[in-house]
């Protein structure tokens, strides 16, 4: 069973290539977006608001979402915004470009990046600091393991949606067998109800029966054989 | 598909040893019968030229028209149910088998459109190995190339079927054949783990009379093998006790003198003084265990051995009151008083006459067999000999076919129900 991706997936699957994974993601409560996505490489930190179609039926959505998006600028080493594809003719990209704002676009299919977002050298300023530096690193090493550990679950997640296959096929299985059981019943009842019949006319002594029919009890017998 | 039509439409076919009984329901008391063999035709010959015989194995009514000469007969001429078991890669009988059932469900198909194929109950050896099972419903699934003859088949053993067809549900049927005998107890079901087989039938005392003959001088009619069965079936008598039997034959030679002609021959057989032997034929199917057949058997004549053929163990030597105790014993102690008082006796072998002047010395089997079990200590016995053996299975197969469900399926474990073919 394949569940349907979200546009954070496929967005965050673009940048999962160069080493960005999902550190943080907000699906309410967002100015000027429907969502918005953290994504960091250990070293540098991607947000993107991403706004869906009803988002966008919004007089002054793409503004309002732009504005916004360079608000985050001062919190996030790179900012970009993601629209559905059938709306990327609604957004200037030369206008996005000079503000370092990245563009990604997506549809069903998945997610493709216009404009790449232009990340600050915010780090610098940290660099001289000794403290800073080893408090980077425990970061860093903190977010190895958290990805390792992402890993893990992802990997569960596979087999888990695995067994849960297996589990509805045998289901399915059992399904039918219960409906084929239920209709062996019914024809059960109507062997009982028929089985006296039997009896009764090898009992009758019909001229129509062999002598070896009439009378003889392995009719009872035989005929109750299931 | 009803209950209706499978009543309607129910075949036996029984695949004795020396005969094939075969027949849908609606003939009534008695099946048609043709013997179990089929002939293979020289295609290169002149005669099956001239009568243009496409057929590679001919069986049934007309099979005496294709015979050729004497030595043929013996290369071409096969009967697959001798010992009641085929041999696995016996290609010469299992086509014989084919080709009989063809003709049997031939013979009765019906031509209209309603026909959806017969209800088919075959009988078998109780010794029958599974790949014989295996192997049957394959030629019946066979049969429904061309046109729909079988909807639906069963294989039964032979003593269930005689039971059946005798009204008995509780009992131990004993069946001596051509090549063999078996022993099987019942109840409701064949007992399967108490069966027990004997390497003696009516073959083995075929071949005590032959050395009979010899010794009385008819050497060169002890080869030929119906010959010796007729005069077995004429001379042949069963004692109550050897020992008194052959003293009384010795002191009153006139009263056993034996004496036969070969109708439409100018074949006399005269035993004369040899004529105290007839109680050996007799015994010798019940026991072969007396001292005096020791001298037969240091001249030359074989010993029953024990073998095995499929997963079966034939006992050679074992007399048959022994074997029914054996058998018996395998079963609960609670069934067993059931199953002596009702021991039924199958097959042509157990057809033993009582000339007038001899009663009290010659016996019937059933009274031989009640007398060795009183010997053995077995009371409350009672042993009777089948109505119509000849047909008994057949009927059972009707029987059977006739009152089993149309959805009682067949089961490889239980060895029981209908295999659907079409």
């Amino acid at each position: 069973m394949h569940r349907r991706l979200k546009p954070e997936d496929l967005v965050a699957a673009i940048y999962e290539e160069e080493g960005f994974y999902e550190v943080e993601r907000k699906e309410e409560g967002i100015l000027g977006a429907s969502s918005r996505i953290i994504l960091s490489d250990g070293r540098r930190e991607l947000a993107v608001n991403i706004l869906d179609e009803d988002a966008l039926m919004i007089h002054g959505a793409i503004h309002d979402a732009l504005l916004q998006a360079e608000k985050l600028k001062e919190k996030y080493s790179g900012v970009a915004i993601a629209i559905p594809r059938r709306f990327k003719r609604a957004v200037d990209e030369g206008v996005l470009s000079m503000h370092d704002l990245g563009l990604i676009v997506y549809d069903m299919m998945g997610a493709e990046e216009v404009v790449p977002p232009k990340f600050a050298e915010r780090i610098e300023a940290m660099e001289d600091s000794g403290a800073a530096i080893e408090e980077k690193l425990v970061n860093i090493e903190e977010i190895v393991k958290i990805r390792s550990d992402i890993g893990r679950i992802l990997r569960i997640l596979e087999e888990l949606e695995a067994r849960l296959d297996r589990l509805e096929r045998a289901q399915r299985s059992l399904e039918i067998r219960m409906n084929r059981i239920e209709q062996r019943s019914s024809r059960v009842e109507v062997k009982v109800r028929e089985t006296p019949r039997i009896r009764d006319q090898a009992r009758s002594g019909s001229k129509k029966l062999p002598s070896y029919l009439v009378d003889n009890p392995w009719i009872d017998i035989l005929s109750r054989r299931e | 598909m009803s209950e209706e039509y499978k009543r309607e439409h129910v075949f036996g076919i029984d695949y004795g040893t020396s005969d094939f009984k075969y027949g849908p329901i609606a003939l009534g008391e008695t099946p048609e019968v043709v013997e179990n063999r089929g002939y293979f035709v020289d295609k290169d010959s002149l005669m099956s030229k001239l009568m243009d015989v496409r057929r590679e194995v001919v069986v049934g009514k007309e099979l005496p028209l294709f015979l050729e000469s004497r030595k043929s007969l013996a290369e071409r001429m096969v009967y697959p149910m001798r010992n009641g078991v085929i041999e696995k890669d016996d290609w010469r009988a299992w086509r014989v088998v084919e080709e009989l059932t063809k003709y049997a469900l031939n013979s009765f198909a019906p031509t209209n459109e309603e026909f959806d194929g017969f209800y088919l109950v075959a009988s078998i050896s109780m010794v029958a190995p599974r790949y014989m099972y295996e192997k049957l419903f394959e030629i019946f699934k066979k049969m429904n190339y061309e046109k729909t003859l079988v909807k639906a088949a069963t294989i039964i053993p032979q003593p269930l079927a005689v039971a059946i067809a005798h009204k008995i549900p509780t009992c131990v049927v004993v069946e001596s054949g051509h090549g063999n005998s078996q022993i099987c107890p019942i109840s409701m079901y064949p007992i399967r783990d108490a069966v027990l087989a004997l390497n003696r039938g009516g073959s083995s005392a075929n071949i005590l009379m032959a050395e009979i003959l010899k010794d009385a001088g008819y050497g060169d009619l002890a080869k030929e093998e119906s010959l010796v069965r007729r005069v077995k079936e004429e001379l042949g008598l069963l004692p109550r006790d050897l020992d008194s039997a052959i003293d009384y034959a010795k002191a009153n030679p006139e009263k056993v003198h034996a004496r036969l002609k070969i109708p439409g021959t100018r074949i006399v057989v005269d035993l004369g003084e040899h004529s105290w032997t007839r109680f050996l034929v007799g015994e010798y199917v019940f026991d072969p265990n007396h001292e005096i057949f020791q001298s037969y058997f240091t001249r030359g004549m074989p010993k029953p051995s024990d073998i095995k053929i499929g997963d079966t163990f034939f006992y050679g030597m074992m007399d048959m009151a022994e074997a029914i105790i054996e058998s018996v014993e395998k079963c609960p102690i609670e069934l067993q008083p059931h199953l002596y008082s009702k021991i039924l006796l199958s097959g042509g072998n157990f057809s033993w006459k009582v000339p007038e002047g001899l009663k009290g010395v010659a016996v019937t089997s059933d009274l031989k067999l009640t007398s060795m079990l009183h010997e053995k200590g077995i009371e409350n016995v009672e042993v009777k000999i089948t109505e119509e053996p000849r047909f008994s299975v057949w009927r059972g197969c009707i029987v059977y076919g006739y009152a089993v469900p149309v959805d009682y399926e067949w089961n490889w474990n239980r060895m029981e129900g209908w295999l659907y073919l079409a």
